[in-house]
């Protein structure tokens, strides 16, 4: 269990005050809330690359895996030399799961040149591919028309194996798809 | 037509190499003393008569084999030293007054004193060093200080090992900024060691033998040895950058 307990943070002003939540190894937590209100300062501290102000964060696994808000990819190299950074499958292994998101692109071609939402999929399978207990998802479906979400949704769900998963949505569909019963919602509007 | 001819880039390149010949030529005809300005071709004639003689091969290659061993030398330690001084703030403080000293200093000063320490036949070595050694740290810090934070936060969230990150990152940035520095730096280093070699006048050297060309007025054979420094400039410098692409291109296919 991930046990955040009273984490606080402020920049100029207070982002997050006396945060606490606790979740079950394997749960879904979703993350919601308007713009500004730290839904991305939470999961960078639950990532470990903030340092929250007070509180702490106990249970955390050592094995992370992301995709961040921004596509943090290396823009001068290929799809394989962007997953053998962070993944350990062979090449065989890569391509397979790269024609599933991407099935008519060629993975050789460097990321600058790929479009946006081409490269938000190579960062799916970058986090999903990689060996992990948990999975911070920063609206990771941003920018994909309707039916590649559907389909890289459904990859995710396929994919996630039982880990623990943050999810940072404002989409209803995502919600839907990810938390039915909207269980585990955190609204991060009131902080 | 014309401008078609003049789009190819060779010929354009090779129409504007006979233009500063013709305007050589021209300053010649005017001066019309071979004593102060040797013509186009009296240089190519010297050019080819050197060329002739084994010993003048040998004179190129001790100037380049030792302006390489300084430059070899600088690139390792000044990338090196760049490298602790960006993971530690005490070693980029230790280093910043001897570098920036070493860049201010006139490298005639630093020759005369070198001469006092080493042998007038190593002397070359140590300037092309001193020369190179502060751009390359410099140029380093700043590629390495340049690396997105963003992914090495993506880094530290995967946890990515430090010689994966040497190699996808660090690296990729390096070698780009070391293609930069040797198109800077090459020109610098064989300046540097042939002013080091005038003044020092050490055996088989091309500053020794511009040096013979003054003392005798041997115009012709001045500006041919200056012409054999530009061509190997241009030569190191290319397989410089030949190198460091490669590296580059096998460091992240590998």
């Amino acid at each position: 269990m991930i046990k955040v307990d009273e984490v606080s943070k402020s920049f100029e002003q207070p982002v997050l005050k006396n945060v606490s939540f606790s979740v079950n190894d394997g749960d879904i937590m979703l993350i919601s809330g308007k713009s500004g209100a730290g839904k991305t300062t939470l999961l960078n501290i639950l990532m470990g690359i903030l340092n929250p102000d007070s509180g702490n964060i106990i249970g955390m696994p050592t094995k992370k895996s992301a995709v961040f808000q921004e596509d943090r990819l290396l823009d001068n190299m290929d799809y394989f030399s962007n997953m053998h950074l962070t993944c350990n499958q062979s090449d065989e292994e890569l391509l397979a799961e790269f024609k599933v998101l991407l099935p008519n692109e060629d993975p050789q071609k460097k990321m600058k040149e790929f479009s946006g939402g081409m490269r938000r999929r190579v960062c799916i399978l970058r986090a999903m591919l990689c060996s992990s207990d948990v999975l911070f998802l920063d609206e990771p479906f941003k920018g994909l028309d309707e039916k590649t979400k559907i389909v890289t949704m459904n990859y995710v769900l396929s994919k996630r194996n039982g880990r623990t998963l943050f999810l940072v949505t404002h989409d209803k569909d995502e919600i839907a798809a990810f938390c039915p019963n909207k269980n585990y919602l955190i609204t991060a509007e009131e902080n | 037509m014309i401008n078609s001819i003049i789009k190819n880039r060779k010929v354009k390149n090779f129409l504007i190499i006979i233009f500063w010949l013709i305007v050589w030529e021209i300053f010649f005809l005017i001066v019309n003393e071979p004593l102060f300005l040797a013509s186009p071709l009296a240089t190519v004639k010297s050019i080819f008569a050197l060329l002739k003689k084994s010993e003048s091969w040998k004179i190129l290659f001790y100037t380049s084999g030792k302006m390489l061993l300084g430059y070899f030398a600088a690139l390792i330690l000044g990338v090196s030293a760049a490298w602790f001084a960006s993971k530690f703030l005490f070693i980029e403080d230790l280093l910043k007054p001897l570098v920036v000293l070493t860049k201010s200093i006139p490298v005639a000063s630093f020759i005369v004193l070198a001469l006092a320490w080493f042998s007038s036949v190593n002397v070359s070595i140590f300037i092309c060093f001193l020369v190179v050694f502060p751009t390359v740290y410099f140029s380093i810090l700043a590629a390495i200080r340049r690396v997105d934070i963003k992914l090495l936060q993506m880094c530290q969230v995967f946890g990515v090992s430090s010689s994966k990150k040497v190699r996808f990152i660090f690296m990729p940035e390096i070698a780009d900024e070391l293609c930069e520095v040797v198109k800077i730096t090459v020109g610098m280093g064989i300046r540097s060691s042939i002013a080091a070699e005038l003044i020092g006048l050490p055996n088989n050297s091309i500053g020794g033998e511009l040096y013979q060309a003054k003392l005798y007025l041997a115009m012709d054979d001045l500006f041919a040895w200056t012409i054999f420094a530009v061509v190997l400039c241009y030569v190191i410098e290319k397989v410089m950058i030949a190198i460091f692409t490669k590296i580059k291109s096998v460091v992240q296919k590998a």
